[in-house]
C-alpha cells in the first residue's frame, strides 16, 4: 500500500477500500493538521475539523478530477472548513455577548491579564502561534498558506479562490498586523 | 516600540513547529466514517443539519410571512383562511372537489 501512487490509492478508495483510505489519511494528516491547527489553534474543534476534511473528501471523491494535486485539494477543503468553523465561533460568541453583556472594561482587563500570563512563560514559537490566532481569519489564511505551508502566490490564490493581487495585498496587511500583535505581546526580537 | 523587518518575520514563522493531531487520527476518521455510513437516512439528515439550516430558516420565514399576511387580511389565523378557503362554505368546497374528481 505504501508504494502506491496517490492516483492508485484514489482508485482503490473509489472501490470502497478502507485500507487505502487509511493510507491516504496517514500521508496527508500532517499537512491537514498544519493548516487546520494554525487556523483554529490546537483545540478539540481543530481535531474534529481535521476528521471532517477527510470524510468530506471520501464522500465527494468522484468530484476530484485531479486538476490540482491531492495536497492542494485537501488544503482547500481544510481552509474552507476552518473558515466555516471560525464563522460558527464568531456567531456563538456574539450570541454569548448578547446574553451576557459583560462590562467592556472587565473584558479588556481579562485580555491584558491573559497576555501577561503568556509573556511570562512563552518562547518565540508559542508567541507566533498566539499572535496568529489574533489576526483576522481572511488574512490568517493567506499567512498560513504562504508563510507556513510554503505555497506560492499562484497556489494560494487557487486554494482560496481569490485573485493573486488579493493574495499579495492580504499577505502584506497580514504581515503588518502580525508584527503589531507580536510587539504588543512582548516580542523583542532575536 | 521595536520594529522588525519582513525577513525577520519570515525567519520567525519558519521556526513555528508543525502541529499534529492527537494520536490514532486515521483510526478515528475511519471509525467516524463507519458511524456515518451506518446511520439511517433521518440520522444522516440530522448529522448534516448545518447544510439544511438555511432552508429551514427560509421556510420558517416564509411561513411567518404567510401567517402575517393572513392575519392582516382576515384578522385571525384560522386554517381555512391560510388555505385561502375562508370565503367558501363546506358545501361549496365539497362540490368543487366532486367536480374535479
Amino acid at each position: 500500500m505504501k508504494n502506491l501512487s496517490d492516483e492508485q490509492i484514489i482508485q482503490l478508495i473509489k472501490k470502497n477500500d478502507q485500507k487505502a483510505f487509511k493510507e491516504l489519511i496517514d500521508r496527508y494528516e500532517k499537512k491537514v493538521a498544519a493548516t487546520v491547527i494554525n487556523m483554529l489553534g490546537n483545540t478539540d474543534e481543530a481535531d474534529d475539523v481535521g476528521q471532517e476534511v477527510f470524510i468530506r473528501f471520501y464522500n465527494n471523491i468522484f468530484q476530484f478530477k485531479g486538476t490540482s494535486s491531492l495536497g492542494t485539494y485537501l488544503t482547500r477543503i481544510a481552509i474552507n472548513l476552518s473558515l466555516n468553523e471560525l464563522k460558527r465561533r464568531k456567531i456563538k460568541s456574539m450570541r454569548f455577548d448578547f446574553w451576557n453583556s459583560s462590562n467592556p472594561e472587565e473584558i479588556k482587563s481579562n485580555e491584558i491579564a491573559d497576555t501577561n500570563r503568556f509573556e511570562n512563560k512563552s518562547d518565540a514559537k508559542n508567541l507566533v502561534q498566539k499572535a496568529l490566532l489574533k489576526v483576522d481569519s481572511k488574512l490568517r489564511s493567506v499567512i498560513v498558506l504562504r508563510m507556513i505551508e510554503g505555497y506560492d502566490t499562484h497556489e494560494t490564490a487557487e486554494i482560496l479562490e481569490i485573485p493573486q493581487g488579493t493574495v499579495l495585498s492580504r499577505l502584506s496587511r497580514g504581515q503588518e498586523k502580525l508584527k503589531t500583535i507580536l510587539i504588543q505581546l512582548g516580542y523583542e526580537g532575536s | 516600540m521595536k520594529n522588525f523587518t519582513d525577513q525577520e518575520l519570515q525567519k520567525l514563522m519558519s521556526q513555528v513547529t508543525k502541529p499534529e493531531f492527537r494520536p490514532f487520527f486515521s483510526t478515528r476518521v475511519v471509525g467516524k466514517l463507519e458511524r456515518y455510513q451506518n446511520l439511517p437516512i433521518i440520522g444522516s439528515l440530522i448529522v448534516n443539519r448545518l447544510y439544511l439550516k438555511r432552508y429551514v430558516y427560509t421556510a420558517a420565514f416564509g411561513l411567518l410571512l404567510l401567517l402575517a399576511f393572513s392575519f392582516y387580511q382576515e384578522g385571525n389565523l384560522k386554517l381555512d383562511n391560510l388555505l385561502g378557503l375562508g370565503n367558501y362554505s363546506d358545501d361549496e368546497i365539497l362540490n368543487y372537489i366532486n367536480s374535479v374528481i
